[in-house]
């Protein structure tokens, strides 16, 4: 089954980020409903509305993580093709990273993590590709 | 032909340990007469266990690695030490226990004193790898009068960490 994993070679305009890893990132469409009527259960329209774009980047060492916080730019990120899969090149415009949440704890490996949000360079084209 | 290097962290890793467990001393005296190796716990019982005691063999089980991050490999290499020695008692074997233990901590405190170069944790998120994982310690009291070999059998794993794929 092709797949797609360890994501690599991964920089945000001209900063590269290092032991990135994952990679997680979403598109999440404001819900629009319409009030069911009277003795109604279901709603009877739904749709999506205007589309937020955004994810994080998860790492195991915070000082890697505090690196990859208050960035702008494109995120680039290689992902190597698993099972068959080809290697694909994830490009995310005009990125903005938050801080970092970080937990360290015995016997385990740190999870470190930066969100993200990224924006339309025109509002009709999302700023997430996958080639 | 295409032209590679070798680096054999593994066999590094081994003499490392090998090297670890023979400077061991205690009073200036050594705590291992022998180090030795072997690929073979059989071929340990015919012919390793003779002459000065007590003794440290290391048998190579296997090796394995993961995935790392930005293209590294996390591997480890998982060895047994055998730890032997002669000692006869009567009914009683608490003297084979304590010195049997003995020698199982002294061989934990020689790796850990001074331990191979290359051994790191490793970590990614679904795996966690001390640099040296020690299993529990399998005591083998020998039948008192029959066989004085006492023997301890003590599971190590070194993990180390490859640049690339190709760096073995």
């Amino acid at each position: 089954m092709p797949s797609v994993h360890n994501p690599q070679n991964v920089s945000i305009g001209a900063t590269e980020l290092s032991d990135v890893l994952s990679i997680e990132w979403h598109e999440h469409r404001r819900e629009i409903v319409s009030p069911p009527g009277d003795d109604e259960i279901y709603h009877r329209r739904v749709g999506y509305g205007s589309a937020v774009a955004g994810g994080r980047l998860i790492f195991s060492d915070p000082a890697r993580a505090a690196a990859a916080a208050g960035r702008f730019g494109t995120l680039i990120a290689t992902l190597e093709g698993v099972g068959g899969g080809s290697d694909r090149t994830l490009t995310i415009t005009s990125v903005r990273t938050g801080g970092s949440n970080n937990l360290v704890g015995h016997n385990r490996a740190a999870v470190c993590s930066v969100e993200f949000l990224a924006a339309s360079s025109d509002g009709a084209i999302g700023p997430v590709t996958l080639t | 032909m295409s032209e590679i290097t070798i680096s054999n962290t593994d066999w590094s890793i081994l003499n490392a340990v090998r090297t670890a467990l023979s400077d061991a001393a205690e009073g200036g005296e050594a705590i291992f007469a022998s180090v030795g190796m072997t690929t073979s716990a059989g071929h340990l019982r015919q012919v390793q266990l003779t002459g000065k005691m007590p003794k440290a063999i290391i048998l190579y089980k296997c090796a394995g690695e993961h995935n790392g991050t930005d293209g590294r490999r996390f591997c480890w290499v998982s060895l047994e030490l055998i730890l032997a020695t002669r000692i006869s008692s009567g009914g009683d074997a608490s003297g084979r226990v304590q010195e049997i233990l003995r020698l199982k901590n002294a061989a934990i405190n020689a790796v850990e004193t001074d331990p191979p170069a290359e051994a790191v944790g490793a970590a990614t998120a679904d795996l966690y790898r001390p640099a040296i994982l020690w299993r529990p310690a399998d005591i083998e009291l020998s039948e008192p009068g029959l066989d004085p070999w006492v023997l301890c059998r003590l599971g190590l794993e070194v993990t180390y960490v490859l640049s690339t794929a190709a760096s073995h």
